[in-house]
């Protein structure tokens, strides 16, 4: 049973040539004038020449409306998504091409997937390449039809010795709140290695219920009501990879995603949401977010994790010797509810990552750890720091202290979960450990310390006794403080108040872009002018960084140096020419 | 230092001795510590001549000593229930001597809590530190450590009183029995828990997280991964689900935490060491530390693993919450030990009460189950004619 599912999936997400050729004849490339010359006598089979020759009849507009994408990347495999639009076709053939140039002139990779209904038209294709830590242009044909060209990127294979990484980190990215400039300006950078987005990419309310009331006609949501049903949640993802910036983000870069909870509904937990109504007629929690779940994997280009466990996100990725990425679901696998108060969120028996994540999580720092990587990135939704008005040392023994926590959908609601992570680096005695968080729509640089309200184990000024850092990366277009006096007046008020937190902005939307050498880890924030209209005005916010073995954030007065050589971006939708 | 104990181990291998190299704090000896050849106890059923355990019978006591009638009572009754159902060693939970430990080798108290108690009882002792074995005051703080390296010397100790006791690290394995393939029968795991929970902070570096803690869950973790044992037993002194006044580890001594300053002293992170460490792996834990005798079922965190709580070896006290875990069976206010009876496919668990006044003493509960481990489909044995 399992395995005949597995079996689906895999096909239903397209195989590549190089698996199919053992049992499907030649490819294209080994006997072509056979094939050319024969063909009519041959049954079809999945060579190329055969699926070009009964591709179905179509003679509509590109089937390609909503770009293509590539993510998951590893040393020799990465994730090839697109999908296909044509009325009245299934069980389209989609052909994917992967060139180490962008015209194409030599393919290092040629493989098939097919578009189905079961799967929305979505195409996935793990495609598998000769060379790591390199630059590749991709693109899908069909139905008469090449897509645009996508540029993707494998990650160094794990023992290389790097120098320098660049990742940019994005979250929260509310398309009727604004546009996303964001995406634009993360998309013209050629330096990137990938980009990382922490989730928040779709937002389920319905249209006018969080948006921007001036842009409700230039940037309507479809479908028009809160999603709930799986063809709900597939036209939300429809709706969004229409918009030409976040395209061309996917474009030319390979994402690597999680979700957090607006891909399901608001403040989701393991078998609940804030925002799910049952009386509203939305009906079991269970089954809307499997459908949120299926429609996440049909239309991202994540690779599945876990053939058995289609709710698994958590994996890792390994970025030559310079970093290890861990990518956290803090979600749906394991949260309990979300409590309110204090004693309640230091019960004992509450969970944020699951039993299974956690001791995999412990796991993967330990691995990376021993294989010698420089440093363990642990990206993920929710801020792990505190953020209180008022920190008393805390003691751990007895329920006070701590101060009184602002936001209980966050680490600050699963003490014990914080306190077993936080005490397993420090037990571990692991140095360079770096989180990356989303969610809250603002800009943060902090110390990461057990005790932060306590002078004796963590000192603000020069961040002994911090463990790690954290940077919080803005929202693409989701709002925080309504104004920057009100966000400056909150930052005064907050800094303070929590002694690990060294910057704040409440304010801006924007990205982040973390510069990685064996040296430091070093965020750099740059922030929009506006998401009200198109624009690809930014400025350098601030930058921080974490030394090798300092474990604590310094500031730093300007943004990294781009790299030299950057490879050539995917070249645009109008140059590349129609040759079928 | 280790030298010096390697030179008293070789002209005294006594009993169940293992080679270990020892550092000062036991941490990292390495994991082949067992391969000395003579850590099988000669008196062990196929023992020396390779012929394949068939049954093991141990008895397990916690938290004995304090040298009082209540010890001798309890001492009395292992004796006559080994020699009538059989006992091969016995497994000592912790808290071996009261109320502070011993300060020195050749200290008294190793006599009067150890030797004189048991000195009809002629069988091994596997030892394991508890918390008032590594305290500096009679609250049992656990607050130093160093002083739970006596208790590691005396097994290497030429002067002492009889050759039963063993503990040849701070935390280490031990293997019974031998299977036809020749691997272990049984394998033993000894955690040292005090420096991972202790009431007060060890102002002594070498036993933190960091020097110590971490290094031994690594250590053990490697240790039961590699084991090719076919019982697998785990022991440590704190309990990881209890419903006595400790309770459960990551909540233990709830209400009375507020009097201690270790932040570990919840057991949060010895909670994860022991799931780390054993979980779905060993067939049983034992542990000591509150003075009662539980059987509580096993856990969706641990795996199939029956946890079993023996810490009236000398000192009986209340079940605080008898519903915090569910039990096969629980005793508070008696005395007590149990004895375990493993074949290849069963185990069987008896639990002995001893009246704390009388000596008086009768099974209390008594249950046979399958083996709760099951990771390998054995092949059939070959059917002798």
């Amino acid at each position: 049973m399992k395995r005949r599912d597995f079996i689906t999936q895999a096909s239903a997400a397209g195989l590549s040539l190089g698996l199919l050729s053992a049992c499907g004849g030649g490819s294209s490339g080994s006997i072509p004038d056979t094939n050319a010359s024969n063909n009519t006598s041959q049954p079809p089979g999945n060579t190329l020449d055969n699926i070009r020759d009964h591709m179905p009849d179509y003679n509509g507009p590109t089937p390609f409306i909503h770009g293509v994408a590539s993510g998951d990347p590893l040393a020799y495999q990465v994730i090839l998504w697109t999908r296909i639009t044509a009325e009245g076709l299934d069980e389209i053939p989609v052909i994917a091409e992967v060139s180490e140039t962008p015209d194409f002139s030599a393919l290092v990779y040629e493989g098939i997937g097919y578009a189905r209904s079961s799967s929305d038209y979505t195409v996935k294709i793990d495609a598998h390449l000769p060379r790591a830590g390199t630059t590749y242009y991709y693109r899908f044909e069909s139905l008469g039809h090449l897509s645009t060209v996508g540029r993707t990127r494998t990650t160094p294979a794990p023992s290389e010795q790097m120098d320098h990484l660049r990742l940019a980190v994005v979250s929260c990215s509310n398309y009727p709140y604004g546009y996303f400039n964001a995406y634009r300006r993360v998309a013209y950078r050629p330096d990137l290695d990938a980009v990382i987005h922490l989730g928040d990419y779709i937002y389920e309310y319905a249209q006018g219920e969080y948006s921007d009331k001036n842009l409700t006609e230039e940037r309507p949501v479809d479908p028009p009501h809160e999603i709930v049903s799986l063809e709900d949640y597939r036209r939300r993802y429809a709706c969004y990879r229409t918009d030409g910036d976040l395209q061309e983000c996917h474009r030319q870069h390979p994402f690597i995603c999680v979700w957090d909870d607006h891909e399901i509904t608001n403040d989701s937990w393991q078998g609940g949401a804030e925002n799910h109504n049952p009386e509203k007629g939305e009906g079991d929690y269970l089954e809307r977010k499997r459908a949120a779940v299926k429609a996440y994997f049909e239309w991202m280009p994540i690779r599945r994790v876990d053939p058995d466990n289609e709710i698994r996100i958590y994996r890792h990725f390994e970025f030559g010797q310079l970093l290890s990425l861990m990518m956290l679901d803090t979600r749906l696998i394991g949260r309990n509810e979300q409590v309110s108060i204090p004693s309640q969120a230091r019960d004992p028996d509450r969970q944020l990552l699951g039993h299974e994540q956690e001791k995999w999580l412990f796991n993967q720092l330990q691995t990376s750890h021993s294989r010698g990587a420089s440093w363990h990135v642990i990206g993920q939704q929710v801020m792990l720091s505190p953020l209180t008005l008022g920190t008393l040392p805390d003691n751990p023994n007895w329920h006070i202290g701590g101060g009184a926590q602002l936001n209980y959908d966050q680490w600050d609601g699963y003490e014990v979960s914080r306190k077993n992570l936080l005490g397993r680096l420090e037990a571990m005695g692991l140095n360079n450990a770096v989180v990356l968080t989303g969610d809250i729509h603002s800009s943060w640089a902090m110390d990461v310390a057990m005790d932060p309200g306590n002078l004796l184990s963590y000192n603000r000024f020069t961040g002994e006794g911090s463990l790690a850092v954290e940077f919080v990366t803005p929202a693409v277009t989701s709002p925080a403080a309504p104004t920057k006096g009100l966000s400056d007046l909150a930052a005064a008020a907050l800094i303070p108040l929590n002694r690990h937190l060294k910057w704040v902005d409440l304010y801006h939307r924007g990205y982040m872009v973390l510069d990685v050498t064996p040296e430091r880890c070093k965020a750099d924030w740059f922030h929009l002018e506006t998401v009200s209209e198109p624009s690809n005005q930014e400025h350098f916010a601030r930058s921080y960084l974490t030394k090798d073995g300092g474990n604590h954030v310094e500031r730093a007065n300007a943004p990294s140096a781009p790299k030299l050589h950057a490879p050539a971006l995917a070249p645009a939708a109008s140059q590349t020419k129609e040759i079928l | 230092m280790s030298v010096d104990r390697r030179k008293f181990l070789k002209n005294f291998l006594v009993g169940a001795a293992t080679i270990p190299t020892l550092t000062a704090c036991g941490g990292s000896s390495d994991s082949n510590n067992t391969n000395g050849g003579g850590n099988t106890s000669p008196e062990l059923p196929g023992g020396q001549d390779g012929t394949p355990t068939e049954k093991l019978q141990f008895l397990v006591v916690g938290d004995t000593g304090t040298g009082t009638q209540g010890q001798y009572h309890v001492a009395a009754a292992m004796e006559k229930v080994a020699k009538a159902q059989g006992a091969q060693f016995i497994l000592g939970a912790g808290d071996n001597i009261y109320e502070e430990g011993v300060t020195s080798v050749d200290d008294p108290r190793f006599l009067d809590s150890f030797e004189y108690p048991y000195q009809n009882l002629d069988l091994p002792f596997y030892m394991c530190l508890g918390n008032h074995d590594c305290a500096s005051t009679i609250f049992g703080g656990g607050s130093d450590n160093k002083r739970g390296d006596y208790q590691v010397d005396y097994h290497y100790s030429t002067n002492r009183y009889s050759n039963k006791w063993n503990m040849p690290a701070r935390f280490y394995n031990e293997i019974f029995g031998n299977q036809t393939s020749g691997a272990p029968f049984l394998e033993l795991f000894v955690v040292d828990s005090n420096p991972l929970t202790s009431f007060y902070i060890d102002r002594d570096e070498n036993f933190n997280w960091q020097n110590y803690g971490y290094p031994q869950q690594m250590w053990m973790k490697e240790t039961v991964e590699s084991s090719q044992a076919h019982w697998k037993i785990a022991m440590s002194h704190v309990p990881y689900k209890s419903n006595g006044k400790h309770g459960n580890a990551g909540n233990l001594d709830e209400g009375t935490r507020i009097l201690f300053n270790n932040p570990d002293a919840d057991g949060l992170r010895y909670k994860t060491f022991l799931e780390d460490a054993f979980a779905h792996k060993v067939d049983m834990l034992f542990t000591g530390h509150d003075h009662s005798m539980q059987w509580i079922k096993p856990v969706p965190e641990f795996g199939p693993a029956h946890i079993i709580v023996s810490g009236a070896g000398g000192k009986t006290d209340t079940l605080k919450e008898p519903e915090r875990n569910p039990t096969f069976y629980q005793r508070e206010e008696m005395l007590g030990f149990v004895r375990i009876e493993l074949t290849k496919s069963t185990m069987k668990v008896e639990f002995y009460v001893v009246d704390p006044d009388t000596g008086d003493y009768r099974v209390g509960f008594a249950r046979e189950t399958t083996k709760p481990v099951t990771t390998e489909v054995l092949a059939p044995e070959p059917e002798l004619a």
